[in-house]
């Protein structure tokens, strides 16, 4: 067999591994965009008389906010007015000053009257140093940490050790959360005693109007950046997480959004500082204790509460941060790698986990393999070029149904945007974004995955605009 | 939930075996007949189903749009409506026909419009509401049998669902301290005991209720923890209690004990608080010294461990007399 033959003999097998491989990927997102349709359309909305009743029930646990804060001076004051005025019948808010350089905690000082106090950590996780805790003098529960800079999962660590509440909510100090997200994200705990965590849905804030920390009007962004995470978004949340958390296989919890037991977490070790993913890896080892000690649980993703969030305007920033979710999950899948198609860890271990490392960690190598096979296929006349434009055209087809599917999706169990307008925007950003957005986010990712394995740590700076309209 | 959860897979598998069964018809009756390599006519298939979804996907969510927002208008119309007829049944007229007519239009409306008119009136107003539902036949807890029905879904159900029927049974909380919450409090059930307590922490009411004492003997800790949660607003529970729960072997229900202490202004227990600042669990601790901080002599008392410097009860010590000193005793 001479040497040409086995080259056209691999080149062949992997053309038939990524059909394969795309046939597969497709597959499970329809099916997962199916099922979170499914699980959303039997969850009915917290009728309001139920919603008063509970507002003003003195059962409901106490949920302490952490809000870890690095250099966010332009967004800090809305962000925590927003939070105090969070509809919860019993919430404290702690904000953890990550060592800022910029005037982050004066501006706190200044704006809600802070005092040195005594209060002590009870938690026990070890944190860098802290400085000073700061609670107010007007009557809010307010609490500031002022400590030296370790990260965003030391600074919820030190925020978890100081807490007292039994459930902790943890959210990044500059998302903007709905008046009743945090009565419904806690409901899960008061639905069943075993649920040690659930995740709320994160929207893109981008285009939307602000006053006062909260969001009065939503639109959607008028750039084609947000426009394309807006999809993203809602393809994540609403098709994988929901049929995820379906199935109790729930892996990530975004760090922006978050409630958990405050024992279970402590249990758990807190939030791994040497990992850029720290959300994830949280989630997944707390799925590993309790699977591990055969302990019920459960780990709920509620797609009611929103928060809102500013995602990036520019493709640099856009890059910095998908480099880093990418370094994140493969970090997470390298820690656990003893779960991977484990059968000890039901679910978890032999689909969430192994769909993880196929699809989000493998899948952008495996993607970009396939095109760089079908452009040299091409040149070198192996591949039928009609067949090759027709594939293309399947996938980018597919690609737009599956985001098509996500807005579709949102219309039928949210309808967040009430203009017809934003829907339009919606549709036609799912079309386009299938033309070099998401082979751009491919590439981005391929990187990523090359950082991670060499070691590259660190978050990389997010440039904030701030949210417009503050009074 | 299994029949739940049965649905949401059958439906999973519904929609993707009519998606791969529309495929492959279109691919038989269309592409097949005309396209001589199989992977082709099948692509041209997928192609084809995929943008008649998307058509229609686009096309339907439009025309559904459009219906929703004429129905919100509709309801929206209807609302003003109930809300009139019920304002002026509170003061004294006869709107039962009126609000026949609106229940044919819509029940969920009126349902939800007379559980928010019960929520905020009080006295003559709220019974006239409250009677005219009876009459519509939206029954209202007033009747015995139904009563009974809700304290019993409270104890069974779930926490998110006790806190709302708390909240409904409140107004009758005398009829049901003399009878469903005892019987409830010497029952062998843990859960029917911690939905009993749980309603006299969240009504607030001071109820002389009988067989409280047993459930903070209660084997089950989360009992015990509810029962002392409870104690301050039973004024028949004997104060002594506290003092023995605060040597409770389970960490959570000495925290508890110690609130209670706090709340009760048990000044006789300031000793056994003082020792409670040294609890190996911080919760207790922190606890302790807010209910010092409370209790008639507790100021002076923690002003002294904070003067010996031992850590860390006199760390623990002087929070609370921060707190006490800026009058932000609430945060506790």
């Amino acid at each position: 067999v001479s040497g040409y033959e086995v080259f056209l003999r691999c080149c062949s097998f992997a053309e038939t591994f990524i059909i394969v491989y795309v046939a597969a990927i497709n597959t499970i997102y329809l099916v997962l965009v199916v099922m979170g349709f499914f699980a959303l359309e039997r969850r009915e909305p917290m009728p309001r008389r139920e919603r008063d009743a509970l507002l003003k029930s003195p059962l409901l646990p106490a949920v302490a906010i952490l809000a870890p804060a690095y250099n966010e001076a332009l967004t800090c004051r809305d962000s925590v007015r927003a939070m105090l005025g969070l509809r919860y019948p019993n919430h404290e808010v702690i904000v953890i000053n990550d060592g800022s350089t910029d005037d982050t905690l004066q501006i706190l000082i200044d704006s809600f009257r802070l005092y040195r106090s005594g209060r002590l950590p009870s938690g026990s996780l070890p944190t860098k140093p802290i400085r000073a805790v700061y609670e107010s003098r007007d009557p809010i529960r307010l609490l500031v940490i002022d400590k030296e800079n370790g990260g965003k999962a030391d600074s919820l660590n030190a925020g978890i050790n100081v807490a007292r509440a039994p459930l902790v909510c943890a959210i990044d100090s500059d998302s903007l959360m709905e008046e009743d997200a945090l009565l419904h994200v806690v409901e899960p705990f008061l639905e069943d005693e075993s649920t040690v965590a659930t995740g709320g849905i994160i929207r893109v804030a981008n285009g939307c109007r602000v006053e006062g920390g909260r969001v009065v009007e939503i639109r959607a962004p008028s750039h084609l950046l947000p426009i394309f995470q807006v999809i993203e978004y809602l393809r994540a949340f609403l098709g994988g997480r929901v049929a995820f958390s379906f199935l109790n296989s729930l892996l990530i919890i975004s760090g922006a959004f978050g409630v958990f037991r405050r024992q279970a977490v402590l249990e758990a070790g807190g939030w791994l500082t040497s990992t850029v993913g720290e959300d994830m890896e949280l989630v997944v080892r707390l799925h590993r204790i309790f699977r591990k000690a055969a302990r019920p649980y459960q780990i709920v993703f509620v797609a009611e509460p929103v928060c809102w969030t500013e995602v990036p305007e520019t493709f640099r920033v856009l890059k910095r941060q998908r480099n880093r979710w990418q370094r994140g999950t493969l970090d997470t899948l390298m820690i656990h790698r003893g779960m991977l198609f484990n059968p000890r860890y039901g679910v978890v271990g032999l689909f969430a986990l192994p769909y993880f490392f196929l699809f989000e960690m493998l899948g952008p190598l495996i993607e970009l393999t396939g095109y760089v096979i079908t452009i040299v296929g091409l040149i070198l006349g192996m591949i039928d070029p009609h067949l090759a434009i027709l594939f293309f055209t399947v996938s980018m087809l597919f690609g737009v149904l599956l985001s098509m599917s996500a807005v579709v999706l949102e219309e039928l169990t949210q309808r967040r945007y009430p203009a017809p307008r934003d829907l339009i925007r919606l549709f036609l950003g799912s079309v386009v974004e299938n033309l070099g957005f998401r082979q751009l986010l491919m590439i981005w990712r391929v990187q990523g995955i090359i950082d991670g394995l060499r070691g590259k740590q660190g978050w990389g700076a997010m440039e904030r605009r701030g949210f417009g309209g503050t009074p | 939930v299994k029949s739940v959860r049965g649905r949401v897979w059958l439906g999973t598998a519904a929609v993707v075996l009519i998606y791969v069964g529309a495929i492959d018809l279109v691919d038989a009756a269309v592409f097949s007949p005309r396209v001589d390599l199989r992977a082709q006519s099948l692509a041209l298939a997928f192609a084809f189903v995929q943008v008649v979804t998307i058509v229609l996907f686009v096309g339907g969510l439009f025309v559904r749009k459009w219906i929703t927002s004429r129905r919100e208008e509709q309801s929206k119309r209807i609302q003003r409506e109930i809300q009139d007829a019920l304002a002026l049944q509170a003061i004294g007229n006869d709107e039962s026909s009126r609000l026949r007519s609106l229940l044919i239009r819509s029940r969920r409306d009126v349902e939800a419009g007379v559980a928010s008119a019960l929520a905020t009136l009080l006295g003559d107003a709220r019974a006239r509401v409250r009677d005219v539902a009876g009459a519509l036949g939206l029954g209202q807890a007033d009747d015995p049998q139904r009563l009974d029905a809700m304290f019993a879904a409270a104890a069974a159900g779930n926490l998110r669902r006790r806190a709302m029927l708390v909240e409904e049974l409140e107004p009758h909380a005398v009829s049901l301290a003399s009878d469903q919450i005892p019987r409830a409090l010497a029952s062998t059930d843990s859960s029917s005991v911690i939905a009993a307590l749980d309603m006299l922490r969240a009504w607030k009411r001071m109820l002389t209720v009988p067989n409280v004492e047993l459930a903070l003997r209660h084997y089950d800790a989360a009992v015990r923890v509810r029962a002392l949660q409870a104690w301050p607003y039973v004024p028949n529970a004997p104060p002594s209690a506290v003092g023995e729960a605060l040597h409770d072997p389970n960490a959570a229900v000495r925290a508890a004990a110690a609130v209670a202490a706090g709340k009760l202004r048990l000044v006789e227990l300031s000793g056994a608080l003082v020792e409670a600042l040294s609890d190996p669990t911080p919760e207790v601790a922190s606890a302790a010294s807010f209910a010092l901080a409370v209790v008639p002599d507790g100021l002076a008392r923690l002003q002294q461990v904070v003067s010996s410097g031992n850590r860390p009860a006199a760390g623990v010590a002087f929070e609370a007399l921060e707190k006490a000193t800026l009058g932000r005793m609430e945060l506790m």
